[in-house]
């Protein structure tokens, strides 16, 4: 009978290996649910609360199923009417006067009015997390019960979509009564209710039958907290989950012969680039524009990020240049022209030091065999992720990759991290107080007109200091089931997901 | 006896003071800002500094530990955690029960499997099954937790489906957990109890037992295992102690909300009040388990026993 | 001598250590009568072949290494050798009892005295005797053995060497075996409780009407209570006898006997040196051609070189040497 055990045992281990060694995984008796009514979705934060006023670092998906905005996003993120049916802008440019929806309910059953708007950007302003939305939202005020006008800083900032991914609606009535409890609690307007969350950061929804845009098809919504990454593409494949918010390349390589699962792709707001900083560089503007020169972005985008991504001659991603694409462009890979700049740099021995998150490894490695080509040695120094950016803030950096980006930021926005007293980059580069100056005014415009001007000139100024290449512009990716459709492709980019849009597939 | 135990309660207090101030120290040393993992990277040195102030950051070290001892000695008082604001110690003993199903099964199917394949493999030294058990024990034991379980999701989730990968809503999502925990486990406690099976073996009174006209199967249950197990005990009791802190691997991969993962994620976001109360929990588990376990020695050992009747 | 018939007759018993490939002959070719009521002193030098005959007669050698490769041994003329392992395990401990050489680690440290005792009549209760007549008995047989009954739940670390040597005694008697053999019973002790414990032994033998073989290498123990003496060398019983053989009338004996006997120092002499036996015992996997005990006899001759002497008879004295040929011719 051992005998027999320790048999058993070896061939069990020996399928197990097998079956681990195969790439391409056959999935096997999933079964199939006869009308999907139910859907789970995999987050990418733990849910802590629901109160969109608060600013913790909770389930947005959640939150966004819960609450509407005053717009929404369309497939393409272009901005359509939600709560608000219609709006216009003045003549100054600068605001927004919205008309209101009569027909929306909030989940306890009273009417969302303009009350409930000022209610909730009044809260969010107290809360000094949202110290922030004075970048996007200067002040508003109720013109009548369904009108309200909303005023920004300047001509070119990016309030719709701010309005549409960060400001939810919440009940005056209900919020104000017991605002602690109302984290637990939340009572919005959305598609969906909150029925419970579970120890694990997981939150349970249900259908909202009054919902004004329809009741949803999906009845229950089961949102997971998140799951290391190998773990959380293989419930995907065994049909435990249905959407992925979102994957990254190695995961994608593991469900591409997968028949039951699709993917979404988006071309958003981010853009990975290689950022130079630190003393040794700041003093040779050669040795960086050779680097500006040497790095093969293309090669990069094949070879380390599998292809997700698209090239990019300017500071930021597309989408956030908007008008301003090509106002400033970046050279390209050049060979010959960063041979020419490392003949004239000063110290081309000393090594160069990269340092990555664990995510960059990849294209860490790329970057160092492109400037080996030049001569120059790199070394890779991988840090976890709250170490890296540390340093980068103690000004310890010398080369760093970030991706940067959100489709909230315009120009002018970002234009300030270059400054000098910007501890994100701008402390670390060799700024000049006429950048500072610029940036200055920049954030005293208001006009539109002259915020371009001002604003294309910053851009050559950072252009033109050669301390950022911009390797590409992020492609961001969900997986979902085959057995439901309708997925918003902008959700991939925004990380807005609206859930009650969601359908069982035919 | 009860002099011996209560010298034991009380020596924990000081372990427990210094692993307190062991783990103060390494979370103050490592790299991240609380109050910038919160409101995000990008938040202004006005409301970075407000939270701080209110988060007690702004003062020494000395100063907050000695603070934070005197919370939990007087008051029982654990803090808040610092992205929910919600007691601590609430929320360990809501993630704890997790942990501890995986810690208990995992040790009862690793006793239940390990032990008596030990004793057979002493029993049967040498032979066939000897050698395949003592072969497939090295090879489990030496496997990595993260690679187990991943290979068994392969195979019992996708490729059968017959088992759920992740989550803790029915026993069967602790199946695949509770096996990759057991699995080396049951191989350690193979190894060992075979050699202690082996030592026995080859005792005298072993002999003595057969020149009685004991057949085999009485020597081995009433006089070798007996003998055998003694220090295997020990081991199991150890085994685990050590699971109670050692599933995080388990449950992350699994995604369940027990203590570890609750641990882990309070480390990377450096919410400090749950990775203490969390540290401080563990280690005052372990050590009572320690203390229970040389108790339960010095019961089944009379040996042991007279000592302590000193 | 009894007209019965002996107890236990071993013939032409042989059997060999086998390790890696390497033979090693322990016990070659020996044969014994031991009569009831009969003590047989087994004596030699350590390795000479002594325990591995008594574990022989148990059966209890250890089953990987040892091979018995031929003979018999007649117990109450059983072949023990033929008998199935169920019925070897009836009479371990109920007909043929064995007590080992060290006292100390002979008993199991975890279960209490009086358990272990117990058990033995556990074991062979084919008799059917109540729980009360076990617990009965067992405080009988360790009164008899000198130790006090209200001590059985006590463990074996709680009593010293002399008093675990009495309760392996103890547990040897608990069924009244017809034979008890006692592997060097007092070696591990001091010699003022071997004195003891032989005392109890002969009592308990007188008591019970036992058989004992008692295996030895010191002589003293011999001459107290043996009534036969059997000498063992290389494996192979080199010369057998009565007790009056060896210690008042005879003066031929085998030339290793008169070694071992000069060995032993006299306390109403002088003498300034030990005078052991020029040599070593041989090595049992390479064995001396002929008779095995030439290379370090005093009065070894050519023939004792080659072959291998008979089993000379003289008056129930038997003397494997090439020397007492002539004399019986």
């Amino acid at each position: 009978m051992k005998k027999s055990i320790s048999l058993v045992l070896t061939v069990l281990i020996t399928m197990m290996l097998i079956s681990g060694c195969t790439s391409n995984t056959e999935t096997g008796n999933v079964p199939e649910s006869p009308a999907k009514t139910n859907l789970v979705v995999m987050s990418a934060a733990k849910a802590i609360n629901y109160d969109p006023t608060v600013g913790a670092q909770t389930d947005t998906i959640a939150l966004h199923s819960i609450f509407d905005s005053l717009v929404k996003f369309d497939d393409n993120a272009d901005i359509i009417p939600y709560l608000a049916e219609s709006w216009e802008l003045d003549s100054s440019g600068l605001i927004y006067s919205f008309k209101l929806r009569k027909d929306v309910k909030f989940h306890d059953g009273t009417a969302l009015t303009a009350d409930d708007v000022v209610y909730t950007l009044d809260t969010m302003k107290a809360n000094p997390v949202y110290a922030m939305m004075a970048g996007w939202i200067k002040s508003w005020n109720k013109v009548d019960d369904y009108t309200i006008t909303i005023e920004r800083p300047n001509g070119l900032t990016n309030t719709m979509n701010y309005l549409a991914g960060q400001v939810m609606i919440i009940p005056k009535g209900a919020h104000s009564k017991d605002p602690a409890g109302f984290a637990m609690n939340p009572v919005g307007s959305g598609a969906y209710k909150f029925v419970s969350i579970e120890p694990d950061g997981s939150t349970k929804l249900e259908s909202n039958e009054a919902y004004f845009l329809g009741v949803p098809e999906m009845k229950t919504i089961t949102i997971k907290a998140p799951l290391d990454p190998s773990a959380a593409i293989l419930s995907l494949q065994t049909g435990e989950i249905d959407i992925l918010t979102t994957v990254n390349g190695t995961q994608l390589e593991q469900i591409k012969n997968d028949s039951k699962i699709t993917t979404i792709a988006f071309n958003g707001w981010s853009q990975n680039g290689l950022y130079l900083m630190g003393e040794r560089l700041n003093n040779d503007p050669n040795l960086r524009q050779a680097i500006v020169y040497g790095v093969n972005r293309q090669n990069l985008i094949d070879l380390a990020a599998f292809g997700l991504g698209t090239l990019s001659q300017d500071l930021f991603a597309k989408r956030v240049m908007g008008e301003f694409e090509g106002a400033a462009p970046v050279p390209g890979y050049n060979l010959d022209m960063a041979k020419e700049f490392v003949a004239k740099a000063n110290d081309v021995v000393t090594p160069l030091v990269l340092s990555i998150t664990p995510d960059q490894a990849i294209m860490a490695q790329s970057i160092q065999s492109d400037l080996a080509a030049l001569g120059l040695e790199v070394q890779i120094e991988q840090l976890e992720m709250n170490a890296f950016y540390e340093k980068l803030m103690n000004k310890e950096t010398e080369m760093g990759i970030m991706m940067l980006g959100t489709f909230q930021m315009t120009v002018d926005s970002f234009m300030f991290y270059y400054a000098s007293y910007s501890p994100f980059i701008g402390n670390a580069i060799n700024q000049t107080p006429e950048y500072d100056a610029l940036v200055g005014q920049i954030m005293m415009t208001a006009d539109g007109t002259e915020l371009r001007k001002l604003c294309i000139q910053a851009l050559e100024h950072v252009t033109g200091m050669n301390i950022q290449v911009p390797l590409f512009d992020t492609t961001m990716m969900l997986a979902q089931n085959k057995t439901i459709e309708n997925i918003s492709p902008q959700s991939a980019g925004t990380y807005v997901f609206y859930l009650g849009d969601i359908k069982a597939a035919k | 006896m009860y002099k011996y135990i209560a010298r034991r309660l009380l020596s924990i207090i000081p372990i427990l003071l210094l692993t307190i101030f062991i783990v103060f120290v390494i979370l103050e040393s490592t790299p991240g800002d609380p109050a910038m993992i919160i409101l995000g990277r990008d938040a202004s040195p006005d409301a970075l500094n407000a939270l701080r102030e209110e988060l007690g950051f702004n003062k020494p070290m000395l100063l907050r530990y000695l603070d934070y001892v005197q919370g939990i000695f007087t008051r029982f008082d654990f803090g808040e955690s610092y992205r929910s604001k919600q007691p601590v110690f609430d929320n360990i003993l809501v993630q704890f029960p997790t942990t501890l199903k995986l810690a208990i099964f995992s040790v009862i199917v690793a006793s239940i499997v390990g032990i008596p394949l030990g004793i057979v493999s002493a029993v049967r030294q040498y032979s066939l099954t000897d050698v395949a058990l003592t072969v497939s024990a090295l090879f489990l034991a030496s496997i990595p937790g993260f690679w187990l379980s991943l290979l068994l999701v392969l195979f019992f989730s996708l490729l059968l489906g017959v088992l759920p990968s992740t989550g803790i809503d029915s026993w069967k999502n602790y199946i695949l957990p509770v096996a990759t925990l057991a699995l080396p486990s049951a191989a350690i406690l193979m190894r060992i109890t075979r050699a202690q099976m082996m030592e026995v073996w080859k005792q005298d009174y072993i002999r003595t037992a057969r020149a009685k006209g004991a057949n085999e199967w009485r020597v081995i249950t009433k006089h070798a295992i007996k003998n055998a197990l003694m220090p295997v005990i020990t081991i199991v009791g150890m085994s685990f102690a050590g699971l109670l802190g050692g599933t995080v691997i388990v449950e992350l991969i699994f995604g369940m909300p027990g203590l570890g993962n609750l641990i882990i994620s309070a480390i990377k976001l450096k919410d400090i009040p749950i990775v203490m109360a969390g540290t401080i929990f563990l280690s005052t588990l372990f050590m009572l388990i320690m203390l229970l376990v040389d108790l339960l020695y010095a019961f089944i050992d009379p040996r042991t026993k007279s000592q302590f009747k000193r | 001598m009894n007209k019965e018939n002996p107890i236990l007759e071993i013939r032409n018993l042989e059997v060999i250590y086998q390790s890696r490939k390497r033979e090693s002959k322990a016990v070659n070719k020996i044969n014994l009568v031991l009569n009831r009521k009969e003590t047989l002193g087994l004596v030699g030098e350590t390795g000479a072949g002594k325990t591995t005959t008594a574990l022989s007669i148990l059966r209890l050698l250890p089953e990987r290494t040892a091979r018995i490769l031929g003979g018999q041994i007649l117990f109450d003329n059983k072949s023990i050798l033929e008998i199935g392992e169920k019925e070897m395990q009836a009479i371990r401990g109920e007909r043929i009892s064995m007590i080992f050489q060290d006292p100390m680690t002979s008993l199991n440290p975890v279960v209490p005295i009086g358990e272990q005792i117990k058990e033995a009549l556990v074991l062979h209760n084919s008799s059917g005797r109540s729980k009360k007549e076990i617990d009965d008995r067992t405080d009988e047989i360790l009164s008899l053995v000198g130790i006090n009954p209200e001590r059985k739940s006590q463990y074996p670390h709680e009593f010293s060497g002399g008093m675990k040597q009495r309760v392996v005694i103890a547990m040897a008697l608990a069924c009244s075996p017809e034979l008890l053999i006692a592997d060097e019973p007092t070696t591990a002790l001091d010699v003022t409780i071997q004195a003891q414990v032989l005392e109890m032994m002969e009592d308990l033998k007188q008591r019970f009407q036992m058989s004992m073989i008692i295996i030895t290498h010191d002589l003293g123990i011999v001459a107290k209570t043996c009534d036969k003496v059997a000498v063992m060398y290389a494996g192979e019983i080199i010369e057998f006898g009565t007790f009056e053989n060896f210690f008042c009338q005879d003066n031929r004996h085998h030339p290793y006997t008169v070694g071992l006997f000069g060995s032993i120092p006299k306390i109403d002499t002088d003498e300034e040196r030990l005078h052991p036996i020029d040599g070593l015992m041989p090595d049992p996997t390479n064995l001396p051609s002929g008779c095995k005990f030439h290379p370090r006899c005093p009065k070894c001759m050519e023939i004792c070189k080659t072959s291998l002497p008979n089993d000379t008879v003289i008056d129930g004295h038997m003397i494997k040497c090439h020397l007492f040929v002539e004399v019986v011719e």
